[in-house]
């Protein structure tokens, strides 16, 4: 606008939702001077457009939240005198969200926390270590004495990043944490350890401690078609538990599902059943996995209690019906037989089956995916008390590390199942994820033992582990 | 002379023993103190006792007058003191412990679940005589731990199929003055206990229009606890004049329960021909309410499922494409039928 008349007005005005969230600063032969912090307009003077470009910086005040998705509009009018519009542009800017870690990306670092007697994870440590160790993964081992054994680190806070661009320069990486409305001991320390420089840290936005809303109850799919960074999974609902009666209302609280959706970049989010487990986590019976086998390069593990039994019944079959389940475990031994002819159980499970398939046609109808991605996996369920839990320790919430090398580990819940010779539940779902994988990405998978120390305090592996991971190497505004 | 001597020891014994006994049934309900020192008197037999013990509890000795052996809970207790310490002392009635669940909440069915039904007669020995005496917290914590175990206690016998408990749960279904919940829980359990002899009890709840719906919406699901023909008969007969909503869907649930396909393949192949019989029976009724009542499709679309009965499909297929059926029914059938597909097609 070089031929702007010298007495005109250059104005710029500012969206609504982010006039009192962000500051803009014009520079000025090197210094930086605020121009907006708060109304609806700023003035450029006219002479400093006349003389040719004006440089703008912007800073957000205010983190995206549900009432603002962090978009911002700059429009500039340029008027004559009298007030006559001589010209005009608009930009879109952006701020950036913050994008959660998926189990596709590569692990740079796990945590676990140590607990002692009498649920002492010693074993499931010294397994997760030496997958770590043979995977380049860090391992930091957060003393569960210091947070009275509070375990559930996966719970409480889910790891992502921010990434910036930067002219000239590579883009700059911002991990960040969002930390979930839990208020439990091990929360704490993600606070304090995960806080620092190129690591940011959302505290938690709500006062409200139920089990919906933690960290097990995200989880976020892989690439998608119109949604390249994947869509967040999240537990809840409003059916009616097992076995019937009233229907009840569970989901992650409100304001955090609208913080999701105000990301945008990997929303909206989807809301999966999962009101009807006692926790309520989609991690209970759902997890994301890579699968470079498989076109899309990623597949979903969902719990199947109809395949736990089949092969339960196969074993009984082949003269397996007195083998042990949950062999030494005092009060909770039983035989493949006994399983079988329990006719609570049994339908009690035909039921979370139907549950199941439900979540499944979701999984089909809304993601798009075939139904060959998604892959079932043995769990059987029982009623804790008008709500379910997993019978035997549950193999779909695993641990889920991408490797450099190219390799993926995971470590899975020992489902401790009958021999014959070995345990089928372990047979039938190593024999289904190496399917998923092929001699170039491999899979190593490995067996803990989580049945003291997470199972029958009603969570798994997965629940006890939570990660740095890298990013993958796209840029979100190229979306 | 030593056999005389004997056998005047153990007869003594067994005199001394009945009087303990009389002494520990004749403690007042809820009377945990007197019932405690009434008990110890009845262990320091120690095990010689457990013979005499057994005999005196067997399972035609449970009546709707003595819905609970205190003589089982002594033999228990001696014959097995670690399952007796589990079933007394929960972790997960322990705050110390379930503060390290991952939901920190009191909860103690699988554990008492998994001890199968030895557990059942130590669990009725608290609900009537010893509920009081475990160790709870104060305050809210405390009631949540007392709900908690107040059901686990109603449940477990479910879970177990233990006939024992039959008398106490009909006796709590038919309690007016407990609390919804737990008759709810009582109804669901009687049903899964109490075999054909559990029908009367339950429809006689259902059929009193002045029981909290709650209650009755629970003997509802209840019917379908109790696998056999004359339960599909007594859904049969009530599903259609039901009125409220609740109650008619948890009529479906229990259609469902009723012709759950691995339920029944539970009970061996001595039942296939009722099996066949009662899932055929559901399967029909369900597909009939689908057209009659298309907004419950997914319930009864779950019920459907869990019957997996295979002409099923061809009658939902069927009422897509009937003409004659309205369109909220069509559309009910269509939206269904993928499910459907899915389970047969596994199965």
């Amino acid at each position: 606008m070089s031929g702007a008349p010298t007495d005109a007005t250059a104005v710029v005005s500012v969206s609504t939702a982010a006039q009192s969230r962000v500051r803009i600063f014009q520079n000025e032969s090197g210094v930086w001077t605020q121009v907006f912090a708060g109304g609806t307009t700023f003035s450029i003077p006219i002479a400093d457009i006349i003389a040719g470009d004006v440089e703008l910086g912007i800073e957000a005040r205010a983190r995206i939240q549900p009432a603002w998705d962090g978009r911002v509009t700059l429009t500039l009018e340029i008027r004559e005198a009298g007030g006559l519009l001589i010209g005009s542009d608009a930009v879109l800017l952006r701020s950036a969200p913050w994008i959660m870690s998926s189990n596709l990306w590569t692990t740079e670092e796990a945590c676990v926390v140590t607990t002692g007697s009498p649920y002492s994870n010693t074993s499931f440590r010294t397994t997760l270590a030496a997958a770590c160790t043979a995977a380049g993964v860090t391992l930091v081992q957060i003393s569960g004495s210091s947070y009275n054994d509070d375990r559930w680190v996966q719970d409480s806070h889910e790891t992502g990043a921010v990434y910036l661009p930067a002219s000239g320069s590579p883009r700059r990486r911002v991990d960040q944490v969002l930390q979930c409305a839990r208020w439990r001991e091990i929360d704490d320390w993600c606070q304090s350890a995960l806080f620092g420089p190129d690591f940011d840290f959302v505290l938690r936005f709500s006062s409200n401690s139920s089990s919906m809303n933690y960290g097990g109850n995200l989880e976020v799919t892989g690439p998608l078609t119109n949604y390249p960074w994947g869509r967040i999974l999240v537990g809840g609902g409003t059916s009616a538990p097992i076995g019937g009666g009233s229907p009840i209302t569970r989901r992650f609280i409100q304001i955090y599902r609208d913080y999701l959706n105000a990301l945008d970049v990997q929303g909206p989010y989807l809301e999966v059943s999962s009101e009807w487990l006692a926790v309520g986590h989609v991690d209970e019976h759902t997890m994301v996995v890579p699968a470079p086998a498989n076109a899309r390069g990623w597949a979903i593990l969902i719990a199947s209690p109809d395949l736990a039994r089949q092969n339960l019944q196969d074993v009984s079959d082949a003269g397996g019906g007195s083998l042990a389940v949950f062999t030494g475990r005092l009060g909770w031994q039983t035989t493949v037989d006994a399983i079988l002819a329990d006719s609570a159980l049994m339908t009690y499970n035909d039921e979370v089956q139907a549950r199941m398939d439900a979540i499944r046609l979701v999984y089909q109808n809304q993601l798009g995916l075939d139904a060959s991605e998604i892959i079932d996996l043995p769990v059987l369920f029982e009623d804790a008390g008008g709500a379910a839990l997993a019978y035997n320790p549950g193999v779909v919430n695993m641990v889920v590390m991408p490797s450099t090398n190219g390799t993926t580990y995971l470590v899975i819940p020992d489902p401790e199942g009958p021999d014959q010779p070995t345990d089928v539940w372990r047979e039938e779902t190593t024999t289904r994820i190496q399917a998923l994988f092929n001699a170039s990405n491999p899979v190593s998978i490995t067996y803990a033992d989580v049945f003291n120390s997470y199972h029958i305090l009603a969570g798994e592996a997965h629940c006890g582990v939570n990660w740095v991971r890298t990013p993958p190497a796209q840029d979100w505004w190229d979306d | 002379m030593l056999t005389l001597l004997l056998s005047v020891l153990l007869a003594q014994v067994s005199t001394d023993l009945d009087a303990a006994l009389d002494a520990l049934a004749a403690v007042k309900p809820g009377d945990g103190a007197a019932y405690e020192t009434a008990r110890e008197r009845v262990l320091a037999f120690g095990k010689i006792a457990i013979p005499a013990l057994a005999e005196r509890a067997a399972p035609d000795r449970w009546t709707e007058a003595g819905w609970v052996r205190a003589t089982e809970a002594c033999r228990l207790r001696l014959a097995q003191p670690e399952l007796a310490e589990a079933v007394d002392r929960p972790a997960g009635l322990d705050p110390t412990k379930y503060r390290l669940f991952r939901r920190p909440e009191p909860m103690c069915l699988p554990e008492l679940a998994h001890r199968g039904a030895d557990a059942v007669p130590l669990l009725l020995e608290r609900w009537r005589w010893t509920f009081d005496r475990h160790g709870f917290s104060e305050g809210e914590a405390g009631d949540r731990e007392r709900e908690v175990f107040r059901r686990a206690i109603l449940a477990a016998p479910g879970r177990a199929a233990d006939a024992r408990a039959r008398h106490f749960l009909a006796e709590t279904l038919g309690s007016a003055t407990l609390a919804d919940g737990w008759r709810q829980e009582a109804a669901v359990s009687l049903g899964m206990t109490g075999g054909l002899a559990a029908l009367p009890k339950i429809t006689a709840v259902l059929d009193d229009g002045s029981q909290p719906a709650a209650v009755r919406e629970a003997c509802a699901r209840a019917l379908g606890r109790i696998a056999d023909p004359a339960a599909l008969d007594a859904i049969r007969a009530r599903i259609e004049a039901e009125k409220d909503v609740q109650t008619r869907r948890s009529f479906f649930d229990g259609l469902g329960i009723l012709g759950s396909a691995w339920g029944w393949r539970s009970r061996g192949k001595a039942s296939a021909a009722t099996a066949d019989r009662v899932r055929a029976g559901c399967a029909d009724l369900l597909v009939q309410m689908l057209r009659q009542a298309p907004e419950e499709s997914e319930s009864i679309g779950r019920a459907l499922g869990m019957t997996a009965w295979p002409a099923s499909l061809k009658a939902v297929e069927a009422l897509a494409a009937d003409g004659s059926a309205s369109a909220e029914a069509r559309t009910a059938a269509s939206a269904i039928l993928p499910g459907l597909r899915k389970t047969l097609s596994r199965r």
